[in-house]
C-alpha cells in the first residue's frame, strides 16, 4: 500500500500537476477560539482536467479555493501549515506583489454571484481590458479587440456593442459569461470556479457548464469546480474530492466514486438526493443530524454523530485515509483497503 | 377541527418544566457592548455625572448650607480654592453647585427630549411606512415640510406661545426632534415589511396593529437606540442655545448652557466661570457620543449570524 | 357566485384565470412619464384535489411564487378567482346592502390555508422566541388559552421533530434546517387543510433537504394535508408531488401526472428543463441526450408575442410567433399549451 497520509493525488506523477495543494490548513481566530475551516487538505489538478470539490456549507470547500489565491483576509485567517505549489513556487509564502501578478493572470477565479466580483460603476470593457493591460502589457486597442473576441467566444451576442455596457445591464447568466470571459482572458493555467452556476436557472446552468467544458478543452485549462451539487459534478468532473468539516473524506475518479462510493457521508449524500432518472421511492434515506459547527467539532471522526456505522473508535480516533484502489481513497475505519 | 386532534405525536407536556432558555439578540448586543471598554467607561462616566448632579446639590446644601442660588455679593467672584473648588461667580455663588444643578437640568432636558423624539418618531415612521401608498406619501410630505422650516425658529415660537417652563422646553425640542427618527424608522420598516416573517404574520391572521408593534418596531429599535444616544447630546446643545437666547432655563436657576453663556461673557476676567461648566459639558458630550458609537457597534447587523 | 356544498369529491382549491400584473413607473421627465406592465402571472387555471400534492415548477421569474402568494391572498390578484372548499375567496370587506362589513367567515377560511417560506432566516422574526412565534397564530384566533397554549406549542415542536424544551430559544440559535422546521410548525399551528410550500428546501444544505422532504411527506400523510409544492428543483418536485404543473413566463405550459411528465414530457420547454437537470450518475450524464436551450427567459415586461416560449424554442414555427397556444388536454389529465403537440 502506498503512503496515504499527505501525498497529493496518488494518480499520475506530480510533474503533471499544475496546482498541488499539500496539507493545507486555514484556521480562523474568532472570539477566543479557533475555527478550523480547512484542516489538512491535499489535492492536485492536472492540465486539462476538471476536479470537482463537493461539500455542504461549512465543509471548507470555498475557503480552500480562496486560500489557493490567498484571498482569505488574514487576520482573522492564518495558515499554520501547508503548501500550495504552482509553477514550482509555494503560493502561501509568496510576497504580495508576486501573488497579485499571478491572480487573474495565471490563476483565475469565478464566483457564485458575478455581481460581487464585477465593479458596478465601470463598463465591462474597462474591466476586461484592464486585466490584459496590467498582466500582459497589451495596448488598449489590442486589449479591446481581444476582449470582444473573448465575449463572442463565451456566447454574448452583439459583443462589440455590449462591451460598453455596465454589469447591471446584463442578465444573471450573461453576467456569469462575462465573468468567465474575464477569467479566461489571460488564458490561465488554473481556473477556480466556486459554485459558478448555483445562482442560475437549470437551463442556463446547462449552458454555462457546457461553455466551461468547451473552453477548457480548447485552452487546456485545469478547472477546480467547487459545488454542493453531486449532479453537476457527475456531468463535468474527471475526479472528485468530497469534503466534510474541513477535511477530505473521499477522493477518486468520478466514475469510480459514483459507482462505488465508500465513505458513509458520500453514500449518504447520494442516497438522500431525489433523482429524476429513477422512480421515486416515497422515502429518502436522509443523513441524520445537522452539519457540524466548525467552532465545536466532534472528537474523532467529525462525521461520527451523523454516521450510521459509527463505533466507539470513531468517537475517539481520527480515521486513517484508506486506499480502496490506486486512485480511490476514503477516510474511514469501515472502509476495506484494496487495489 | 383543530390540528391538535390530528397531531401525530404525543405532546411532551411533562418536559415543560425543563425549558432551555435562549439568548435574545438584545442580550447578545449587551454582551458585545460590555466588551467595548470605551463605551463602558463612557456609560460609567455618564452615570457618575448623573448621580453627582442628583446627589451633589442637596448634599452640599446639607453640609455647607448653600445652594446654587445663595449669593454673597461681598464675596464676589473668586478663583478656585479649597473652599470653592470651581470658584464663585459674579454674585458670589458657588460654581460647583451651580454646575451640578445645571448638569441635572441639561441631562434631564436631553434625555427626556430625546425620549419624546424617539417615541413620536418611531410610531410615526412605522405607521407611515406600514400603511404605505397615499397615507405614507401624505405623512412623509408633512415631515418634509417640518424639515424645511427653520427648526430653531419653530422651537422659539412654541416656547414663546406656551410660556417659559422647563417642561415646555423639552416638549418643544422633542416635538421637533422626532423628524430624523421618523425617517430612519420609515426606511427600516420599508425593507422589513418585505421580509417573509411579516408576510407570514399576515397569513397567520395577525392584525395590522400587532404587526407594527410586535414585528416591525422591535426590529427597528437598534437604529432607534443609536439615533437616541446621538440625539441626547444634540438636545443638550439645543437647550444651551435656547438658554443663550434667554428662552431656556430662567435665572437664577442654571443649566450648563446658561452657565457657559455667562462664563463666555466674562472669560477674559474670570476664566473659571467658563472653563468648569465648559469642561463638564464637553466631557458629557464626548461620553454620550462614545456610548452612542458603542451601542451602534454592538447592534451592528454584520455581527449577527 | 353561490357557495357549493363541499363534498369529498369536489376539489379543495380551484384557481380560475388568475392574473397578477404590476405597474412599473417608467423613469423620465414629468411630461414623458408612462408606465409598463409586468405580467407576473398571466391567466393561470389550477385545480387541486383533496389530499393531493401539486408541484409547481419553473425557472426564476416564471411566476410560480407569485401564483402561490396570490392563492393565499397574500397579494391581490389583478383578475381571477380563487375558490377554496367551494367558496370563492374575495376581500375581507364585503358589501352588505349599503355598508361594508368585515367578513369573519372569510378570515376563518383563510386560516385553513398556510404557507411555508423559502428563506428560513428571513421568515422568522429574530426578536421573538420560538414560543412567541408559535403562539401568535393561536392567539390571533383565540385558540388554546393559558397553559394549554404552551402545551400546544410543545406539541407542534414535537410534530416537526424538534426538542420541545427549546421553545424559549431564539431563531438565530438554530441552524437553517431547524429554522425551517419551526416555520413548518408555525404553518401547522392553525390546523390548515392546504399548505403552500414556496421553495421550502432550496436554501438548505443537501443533507438537510432530504430530512425536510421526508418531514413534509410524513406530515402530509399523518395530517391529511393538501399541498402546493413550489420549487425550481424538478427532482425534488417529482419526488413529492402527485401532479406537476410547469410554468413559463407567467403561464402554465404543461400539466400532468408527476411520473408521466418526467417520463414523457410533451412541451419543448418541459423537455429542455428535464434534460437540463443534472443526474448524479456519470455514466448517464455521458450518454444522455441533452437539449441545451439557447438564450434566456425574456422579460415579463415585454413578453414575446404568440407563444411565450417561441424565442427559445427549437421547434418554432410561424404560427408560434403569432398565436398564443391554449392549454388543452391531450390525454386524460395531461394538458399542454403548444401548437405542435397533437
Amino acid at each position: 500500500m502506498r503512503d496515504t497520509t499527505t501525498e497529493p493525488s496518488p494518480t499520475g506523477d506530480a510533474a503533471e500537476a499544475v496546482l498541488t495543494i499539500r496539507d493545507l490548513r486555514t484556521f480562523f481566530q474568532t472570539d477566543g477560539h479557533v475555527v478550523k475551516a480547512v484542516d489538512g487538505v491535499s489535492f492536485s489538478v492536472r492540465r486539462g482536467e476538471t476536479l470537482g470539490v463537493v461539500g455542504e456549507s461549512g465543509s471548507g470547500k470555498s475557503v480552500a479555493c480562496l486560500s489557493a489565491l490567498r484571498l482569505v483576509p488574514s487576520p482573522p485567517a492564518f495558515h499554520p501549515s501547508g503548501e500550495i505549489r504552482f509553477q514550482g513556487r509555494d503560493l502561501l509564502r509568496l510576497p504580495e506583489p508576486e501573488i497579485e501578478a499571478l491572480r487573474g493572470n495565471r490563476l483565475a477565479m469565478i464566483f457564485q454571484d458575478p455581481m460581487t466580483s464585477l465593479n458596478p460603476y465601470l463598463r465591462v470593457a474597462r474591466q476586461l481590458t484592464e486585466v490584459l493591460e496590467v498582466h500582459q502589457g497589451a495596448t488598449p486597442a489590442a486589449a479591446r479587440r481581444e476582449a470582444i473576441a473573448m465575449l463572442e467566444r463565451v456566447g454574448i451576442p452583439d459583443a462589440g456593442r455590449r462591451i460598453d455596457q455596465y454589469p447591471h445591464q446584463f442578465s444573471g447568466g450573461m453576467r456569469q459569461r462575462v465573468m468567465i470571459a474575464m477569467a479566461l482572458l489571460c488564458q490561465p493555467e488554473v481556473l477556480l470556479a466556486d459554485e459558478p452556476t448555483t445562482a442560475l436557472d437549470v437551463t442556463v446552468q446547462a449552458q454555462i457548464l457546457e461553455l466551461i467544458a468547451e473552453l477548457q478543452a480548447s485552452l487546456g485549462t485545469a478547472v477546480v469546480l467547487v459545488t454542493h451539487d453531486l449532479g453537476v459534478v457527475a456531468g463535468t468532473a474527471d475526479r472528485v474530492v468530497v469534503m466534510y468539516a474541513g477535511r477530505i473524506v473521499e477522493e477518486g475518479p468520478t466514475g469510480e466514486l459514483f459507482a462505488n462510493p465508500q465513505h458513509p457521508y458520500t453514500r449518504g449524500l447520494l442516497a438522500s438526493m431525489p433523482r429524476i432518472d429513477t422512480p421515486p421511492t416515497g422515502h429518502l434515506e436522509a443523513i441524520a443530524g445537522l452539519p457540524p459547527d466548525l467552532g465545536h467539532l466532534p472528537t474523532g471522526c467529525a462525521f461520527h454523530p451523523r454516521c450510521p456505522l459509527a463505533s466507539d473508535r470513531c468517537r475517539h480516533e481520527e480515521p486513517p485515509v484508506v486506499a480502496i484502489s490506486a486512485t480511490h481513497r476514503a477516510a474511514c475505519f469501515e472502509v476495506e483497503a484494496g487495489g | 377541527m383543530t390540528a391538535s386532534e390530528r397531531s401525530p405525536s404525543e405532546p411532551a407536556a411533562d418536559q415543560a418544566t425543563d425549558l432551555v432558555v435562549g439568548t435574545s439578540l438584545w442580550a447578545d448586543a449587551w454582551k458585545r457592548l460590555r466588551r467595548n471598554r470605551m463605551a463602558v467607561a463612557s456609560g460609567g462616566l455618564i452615570l457618575l455625572l448623573a448621580v453627582a448632579c442628583l446627589v451633589g446639590p442637596p448634599l452640599i446644601a446639607a453640609t455647607w448650607g448653600y445652594d446654587e442660588q445663595t449669593q454673597d455679593l461681598a464675596y464676589g467672584p473668586q478663583p478656585p480654592s479649597w473652599e470653592h473648588p470651581f470658584g464663585t461667580d459674579f454674585y458670589g455663588r458657588d460654581l460647583l453647585v451651580r454646575v451640578l444643578s445645571g448638569g441635572r437640568v441639561s441631562l434631564t432636558v436631553g434625555f427626556l427630549a430625546a425620549l419624546v423624539a424617539a417615541t413620536i418618531g418611531t410610531v410615526y415612521g412605522a405607521v407611515s411606512s406600514y400603511a404605505g401608498g397615499l397615507v405614507d406619501a401624505v405623512m412623509m410630505r408633512a415631515v418634509d415640510v417640518l424639515y424645511a422650516l427653520p427648526y430653531m425658529f419653530l422651537v422659539i415660537i412654541l416656547v414663546t406661545i406656551l410660556g417659559k417652563s422647563l417642561l415646555l422646553v423639552f416638549l418643544a425640542l422633542g416635538a421637533v426632534g422626532w423628524l430624523l427618527t421618523a425617517r430612519v424608522v420609515r426606511g427600516q420598516v420599508m425593507s422589513l415589511k418585505q421580509q417573509d416573517f411579516v408576510l407570514a404574520a399576515k397569513s397567520l391572521g395577525t392584525p395590522g396593529r400587532d404587526i407594527v408593534f410586535r414585528h416591525l418596531i422591535p426590529n427597528t429599535l437598534g437604529p432607534v437606540i443609536v439615533t437616541f444616544t446621538l440625539t441626547v447630546p444634540s438636545m443638550i446643545l439645543q437647550e444651551a442655545f435656547l438658554s443663550f437666547l434667554g428662552l431656556g432655563v430662567q435665572a437664577p436657576r442654571a443649566s450648563l448652557g446658561a452657565l457657559i453663556n455667562d462664563g463666555a461673557n466674562q472669560m477674559l476676567v474670570f476664566w473659571w466661570t467658563l472653563v468648569f461648566p465648559g469642561s463638564v459639558m464637553a466631557v458629557m458630550l464626548f461620553a454620550l457620543n462614545f456610548l452612542g458609537d458603542g451601542v451602534r457597534d454592538a447592534l451592528d447587523p454584520r455581527m449577527r449570524r | 357566485m353561490s357557495a357549493l356544498p363541499p363534498t369529498e369529491l369536489s376539489p379543495l382549491l380551484e384557481v380560475r384565470d388568475l392574473a397578477v400584473r404590476y405597474r412599473l413607473e417608467r423613469p423620465g421627465g414629468l411630461l414623458s412619464r408612462g408606465h409598463d406592465e409586468l405580467r407576473a402571472v398571466d391567466g393561470v387555471n389550477l385545480v387541486v384535489r383533496r389530499g393531493e400534492t401539486l408541484g409547481l415548477v419553473g425557472e426564476s421569474g416564471c411566476g410560480k411564487s407569485t401564483t402561490g402568494r396570490a392563492v393565499l391572498q397574500l397579494l391581490k390578484p389583478s383578475t381571477g378567482t380563487v375558490v377554496f372548499d367551494g367558496q370563492p375567496i374575495h376581500d375581507w370587506w364585503v358589501r352588505k346592502g349599503r355598508r361594508w362589513v368585515w367578513d369573519a367567515r372569510l378570515r376563518d377560511l383563510r386560516r385553513r390555508m398556510q404557507m411555508i417560506f423559502q428563506d428560513p432566516f428571513a421568515s422568522l422574526n429574530p426578536r421573538m422566541t420560538v414560543e412567541a412565534i408559535l403562539t401568535e397564530p393561536l392567539r390571533n384566533f383565540g385558540l388554546a388559552a393559558g397553559s394549554d397554549r404552551r402545551r400546544r406549542v410543545q406539541e407542534l415542536m414535537a410534530t416537526v421533530g424538534m426538542d420541545p424544551r427549546f421553545i424559549r430559544r431564539y431563531p438565530h440559535e438554530f441552524s437553517g434546517g431547524q429554522r425551517q422546521r419551526i416555520g413548518i410548525a408555525r404553518a401547522l399551528a392553525l390546523g390548515p387543510d392546504l399548505i403552500v410550500a414556496d421553495e421550502p428546501i432550496s436554501a438548505l444544505d443537501v443533507s438537510i433537504q432530504a430530512q425536510i422532504l421526508n418531514l413534509l411527506a410524513r406530515l402530509r400523510e399523518e395530517l391529511g394535508l393538501t399541498m402546493i409544492f413550489i420549487a425550481h428543483d424538478l427532482a425534488a418536485v417529482r419526488h413529492i408531488s402527485d401532479r406537476i404543473a410547469v410554468m413559463y413566463l407567467g403561464r402554465i405550459v404543461e400539466e400532468a401526472d408527476a411520473g408521466e411528465i418526467v417520463a414523457a414530457p410533451r412541451h419543448p420547454y418541459t423537455q429542455a428543463l428535464i434534460s437540463a437537470v443534472p443526474v448524479p450518475d456519470p455514466v448517464q450524464e455521458a450518454t444522455r441526450q441533452r437539449t441545451v436551450l439557447s438564450g434566456e427567459v425574456p422579460s415579463p415586461v415585454n413578453p414575446p408575442s404568440g407563444c411565450p416560449f417561441h424565442t427559445r424554442c427549437p421547434l418554432r414555427e410561424d404560427r408560434c410567433t403569432r398565436d398564443v397556444p391554449v392549454l388543452r388536454e391531450i390525454a386524460p389529465g395531461h394538458r399542454v399549451a403548444c401548437h405542435l403537440v397533437e
